[in-house]
């Protein structure tokens, strides 16, 4: 019995498989879905994303925040980002680190509070994306 | 008769307009297809994180946050997505027509998209707001709109705020539909859920487990919700303004094409009839000559 396994983003739909795991960064800490899972909804967080098709090698992907939803062994993952390490531009990603990390530096004071997460929280996924690549590169 | 050079210079000037409407007509189909492509994947996003919230608001029914709150007292906020540019057919006067008629004179109204604002303040229509969105509808650009909605109506000024804008329904028609937008309700998140009709299993409703707690789950995913359903509506409103400038420039281009006939049917009209007027002088000479 394998998973359903269907990744949703505003852009596209990134995957749909039949998977036989899923391992994915949650809020609460690292997760891995196998098929006769209880539903769960949680909440995920910036990260790499590894799973098993049902004859295959294992894949990752990086994915941004979002929800997974377990239910009766259909997988759906609602996230804003979901890239393969192809997708990703390390160049392009470092900055984008500097750009935000300039923008915190410099307007401490400027900046609402509201600004200030939003800013946190973009920096913070660029971060994961770069290490992602680099993690891919030195497995590669 | 009218004179052969003035029909000529008319010729030309149709002629003009019409190169530049064809023009247009081909920017407005590519950028059509690319916003029509966002939108319906956006619905497809929207569908699938209403499902997820559908099943958290059954297991948490009693969960206070503030997006949920429904008030009796404050003023509405009527956000009307329209577009920045003309030249789109009847796509502006149509929504206008359906906020006036639908929406109630005293609430405060904020627009997306400026062409509707003259319009909006003559009949007397409070605006608090405007903004202007390049095609993509950036990250970037759509933060400030969500930021004002959501401190607006969590600092108790607005009792609801709803959305007006053109929904893309194919290329021909583009339908006016009033969305709440806040307070989310139920309802409105089964309903948007159950247009994904590969879903059946949301009938059972079985006891999810949930991580990390019920309220840090659902004070993360309303406000992503809320943002991405605005996000979702202006998407809408664009693919509807790309498709209806597509189809009205087509027009025009066609009309311009009749019009070109039919002047050049009295260019020529005009020109036989100045050499018959021609000839019959010159006989007319020759026969007093002899």
């Amino acid at each position: 019995m394998a998973l359903q396994f269907q990744i949703i983003t505003p852009v596209r739909t990134a995957l749909q498989a039949a998977v036989s795991s899923i391992q994915l960064p949650a809020v609460a800490g690292e997760m891995e879905i196998l098929p006769g899972h209880a539903d769960l909804i949680a909440a995920v967080d910036n990260g790499e994303l590894i799973y098993k098709p049902e004859n295959g090698e294992a894949q990752s992907l990086f994915v941004g925040g979002g929800f997974l939803q377990v239910e009766n062994e259909n997988v759906l993952l609602v996230t804003d980002t979901a890239l393969v390490a192809d997708e990703i531009d390390p160049s392009a990603v470092q900055a984008a680190i500097e750009r935000a990390q300039t923008a915190l530096r410099n307007s401490e004071t400027v900046l609402g509070r509201e600004e200030q997460t939003y800013l946190a929280a973009q920096l913070a996924k660029q971060l994961a994306m770069l290490d992602f690549t680099r993690k891919k590169k030195s497995r590669a | 008769m009218a004179n052969l050079r003035d029909i000529k210079r008319r010729i030309k000037s149709v002629r003009n307009t019409s190169q530049i409407t064809k023009a247009m007509q081909m920017v407005a189909s590519a950028k059509m297809r690319r916003a029509q492509e966002l939108a319906l994947k956006g619905r497809n996003y929207m569908s699938a994180l209403a499902r997820v919230l559908s099943h958290l608001q059954e297991s948490i029914n009693d969960a206070n946050s503030p997006l949920m709150e429904e008030r009796e007292s404050g003023k509405e906020l009527i956000i009307v997505v329209s577009t920045d540019r003309g030249l789109c057919g009847g796509l502006n006067s149509n929504l206008l027509r359906e906020v006036l008629q639908t929406c109630p004179q005293e609430a405060d109204y904020v627009t997306i998209g400026n062409k509707l604002n003259t319009q909006l303040a003559r009949c007397g229509r409070k605006l608090v707001a405007t903004f202007s969105l390049g095609d993509t509808a950036e990250e970037s650009e759509l933060k400030p709109i969500f930021d004002f909605v959501r401190s607006s109506y969590t600092d108790g000024t607005y009792r609801n705020v709803r959305v007006i804008y053109q929904k893309f329904i194919n290329i021909m028609v583009q339908r006016p539909q009033m969305t709440t937008l806040l307070p989310i309700s139920k309802e409105e998140l089964l309903r948007i859920a159950e247009q994904d009709e590969a879903d059946a299993t949301t009938a059972t409703a079985p006891n999810f487990l949930l991580e990390p707690g019920p309220a840090a789950l659902l004070n993360s995913i309303l406000p992503l919700y809320i943002g991405h359903l605005l996000v979702q509506m202006i998407l809408e409103g664009k693919a509807s303004e790309q498709s209806a400038r597509m189809v009205a420039m087509k027009a025009a281009t066609e009309n311009a094409k009749t019009l070109i006939g039919e002047l050049t049917l009295e260019y020529n009209k005009a020109r036989q009839t100045q050499i018959t007027n021609e000839l019959l002088e010159i006989t007319t000479a020759m026969k007093a000559m002899e």
